[in-house]
């Protein structure tokens, strides 16, 4: 009786027989049909690479942003419904001025995504802000802390979100994640964590990589903490192609 | 103003954001009952800012009084803004710190929205525009100054919320000595030594003049792409040294009880790793 | 009559070598009329973390109710203990909440910073500019004696004993000459492995 999926997806806030909830489900396979992206922490600091699907020629590939900066020490890539992450992305660019307001230093990357994450489950809610449904979203939080740490969390639509040495998301995630499980190792050095990204990249893109179709963002631990994150312009990109 | 984040958590979205007045009626209270209700830390101060034909020079005292009394003998009120933008602050010491501190909030929101670097002007109408809300009750004199792709630019700010933009400009109970100095000294395109020294010039003169300012002059240099930054510039009135010793041996004071506690453990921290993959 | 001298305080704190002290009186008055001779104004905030809160007793505890609550939270959502530094950033902005309407306090915060043990002492006015110094801050009803007890006293990088005596002198002689606040001492000296809470002897009148 209970067997049909349909009978308990209509709506975010029931539950199936089974204790599921079908929604936020059906948001976390929308990741899968999302471009792929890839993240790295290492002890030297963190670096995150994305595809940039170009659908037609006619296109200006520099248009597409898939990662963005959410204070000067923390970056974020995403996959999924990009349009859904302007929202998430604006709150997170928000509380951490709003922390920074209120305690004079720099919002730790965990707490940011803790409350992206608060947002990202307020689906539902009767409330003119919250969203009437899931985010279908998903994103990879990167940077280096105050305390020096870096950090690298992923966070699905059902808001969950967890620490990881390296994580793929996207379409490519299967692949890239066995990739990445076969080649990660926590002391590598951060220029290898980026060229083990652009090749874990490489593998699953349909199309021949280059400094176009990706886009990738740094954050180096350096003297004066936290670390400065940055994307690579077209050149720097170009270099690192080379290297591969 | 930008919220408390914890607050929000905890009670909701809907909790109002800025200023709090719960406090007011029964603080009206108790003026009316005649007790005199207390006045703020304020930046009595001398603040100028003078363009050169690089950029901006920023200057200030570092002096901070309650009253008549010497509350801080070095404060700091060239506040930052953003990476091209700093501002100096005279009037309620509180008010020019937070009044800075949300602009440069938004600024850097203003930055990571629009993917490029704030410009000086837009500073100046978010200042403007929340100082005129407040009608002058936010009282924040300001000089302004920074250096964007328009060059440089330079700008006060009255508390109640109009702006002159000028090429030379003072703020603060020290204002008159300051311009007097401006006055006399100004040239166009200056360079960075001449524009320097006679932002020293002017805070000197209010420091030795105005009784509201003292201590240090204190001076920030904004050119394109770089900002230094001269904290203190030069030590005007040095605190004098003490020629005694007064040095009391152990035991002196009474003691009715002592005990040693060791600091309580609030929070149990453990460290937390990533595991090993493959 | 100001409203800070409703009920007497006064409260310095002062940096020494590795090591910092608190220390208040302990009187609570109406006015001229002396109520007790045992009121809390030192409120820990942290391991290592003190707050002194002089002005309005009915403030001095609302505020520290609402401050130990919010560190509280801090340190559960961050999962590290509160530094000396974020600590008056987050006084004075509550202070600061009120612009138009204060808490009539006038809050001395002195700490060691959790992880490097760093000697931290600042003070705010009521609506929240903050003051971070490198000698003393004192705050309260003889505030002027205490400046001039602490300019006369203090010199940098003594020891914790020393430290003891030269606070503890400051604010007997202080407060000796102020009418709303005495009826006994009480000195936290915060090292980094231990702190010391001292209860003075002093005039009763």
């Amino acid at each position: 009786m209970f067997q049909s999926r349909s009978e308990y997806d209509r709506g975010v806030n029931v539950f199936s027989p089974e204790g599921r909830i079908f929604q936020v489900e059906y948001a976390i396979e929308a990741i899968k049909l999302g471009s792929t992206a890839v993240g790295i922490q290492t002890k030297e600091g963190v670096c995150l690479a994305v595809e940039r699907r170009i659908t037609s020629p006619l296109m200006i590939p520099s248009s597409i942003e898939k990662i963005v900066e959410i204070d000067d020490h923390i970056g974020c890539a995403m996959s999924g419904l990009i349009a859904d992450s302007r929202i998430l992305i604006d709150h997170a660019r928000v509380e951490a001025q709003s922390h920074w307001f209120t305690f004079n230093e720099k919002m730790s990357i965990e707490s940011v995504t803790q409350s992206v994450s608060n947002l990202a489950l307020s689906f539902g809610e009767y409330d003119r802000k919250s969203m009437s449904r899931p985010f279908g979203v998903a994103i990879l939080m990167a940077g280096v802390d105050e305390n020096g740490d870096s950090v690298l969390l992923h966070m699905d639509p059902s808001g969950t979100y967890l620490k990881y040495g390296a994580k793929a998301i996207g379409a490519g995630s299967e692949g890239a994640q066995a990739t990445l499980e076969e080649q990660y190792h926590k002391s590598m050095t951060l220029d290898d964590g980026i060229k083990l990204c652009l090749n874990v990249l490489k593998q699953v893109m349909e199309e021949k990589i280059s400094s176009t179709n990706i886009e990738v963002g740094v954050c180096r631990k350096s003297e004066e903490k936290p670390g400065k994150f940055h994307l690579l312009g077209k050149d720097a990109i170009d270099t690192l192609l080379t290297t591969l | 103003m930008v919220s408390l984040a914890v607050d929000n958590m905890l009670v909701g979205k809907d909790e109002p954001k800025g200023f709090l007045f719960e406090n007011c009626r029964r603080n009206a209270f108790m003026a009316k009952q005649g007790v005199t209700l207390p006045k703020a830390r304020s930046t009595g101060t001398t603040i100028v800012g003078v363009i050169f034909n690089e950029g901006v020079v920023l200057g200030a005292d570092t002096r901070a009084t309650g009253g008549s009394i010497v509350c801080d003998l070095n404060c700091e009120k060239i506040h930052y803004i953003a990476d091209n933008v700093y501002c100096c602050g005279a009037g309620t010491a509180a008010d020019t710190e937070f009044t800075t501190r949300m602009v440069s909030s938004k600024m850097e929101l203003l930055k990571l929205r629009t993917g490029r670097e704030g410009r000086v002007i837009s500073a100046l109408r978010m200042l403007k525009q929340y100082l005129f809300r407040y009608q002058g009750h936010v009282s924040a004199a300001l000089v302004l100054g920074g250096v964007d792709v328009t060059g440089p630019a330079l700008y006060t700010v009255y508390p109640h919320g109009s702006t002159d933009k000028l090429p030379y400009v003072t703020m603060g109970s020290g204002s008159l000595a300051a311009m007097s100095v401006f006055e006399d000294g100004y040239k166009v395109g200056m360079n960075e030594e001449e524009a320097k020294k006679l932002v020293r010039d002017a805070i000197r003169a209010g420091i030795v003049n105005d009784l509201g300012s003292g201590s240090n002059v204190d001076i920030t240099v904004i050119k394109q792409g770089s900002v230094q930054q001269f904290r203190p510039y030069e030590v005007i009135c040095k605190k004098s040294e003490r020629q005694g010793d007064y040095t009391f041996p152990a035991g002196t004071t009474a003691v009715k009880s002592s005990h040693d506690m060791v600091p309580f453990s609030a929070l149990r921290v453990t460290d937390e790793e990533v595991m090993e993959i493959s | 009559m100001s409203i800070l001298e409703y009920n007497g305080a006064s409260i310095v704190a002062m940096k020494g070598k590795n090591c910092v002290a608190i220390a208040a009186d302990k009187r609570l008055g109406i006015r001229f009329q002396t109520v007790s001779c045992d009121f809390q104004k030192i409120f820990p905030m942290g391991k290592k973390l003190f707050i002194g809160l002089p002005g309005l007793a009915t403030d001095v505890q609302t505020f520290a109710n609402e401050l130990k609550f919010h560190t509280n939270l801090y340190n559960l959502s961050e999962s590290r203990e509160i530094s000396p530094k974020v600590f008056l950033s987050m006084v004075s902005n509550f202070l600061y909440q009120r612009r138009f309407g204060p808490y009539f306090i006038e809050p001395v915060i002195a700490g060691l910073d959790p992880k490097t043990d760093e000697p931290f002492i600042a003070s705010t006015d009521l609506i929240g500019c903050p003051m971070v110094t490198d000698d003393f801050v004192v705050a309260g009803t003889c505030l002027e004696q205490l400046y001039g007890m602490c300019e006369t006293l203090y010199k940098p990088d003594m020891q914790p004993d020393e430290l003891f005596e030269c606070i503890s002198q400051s604010l007997l002689n202080a407060q000796d000459r102020d009418a709303y606040s005495g009826w006994g001492g009480v000195v936290y000296v915060i090292e980094p492995n231990k702190i010391t809470k001292r209860e003075l002897k002093a005039r009763m009148d």
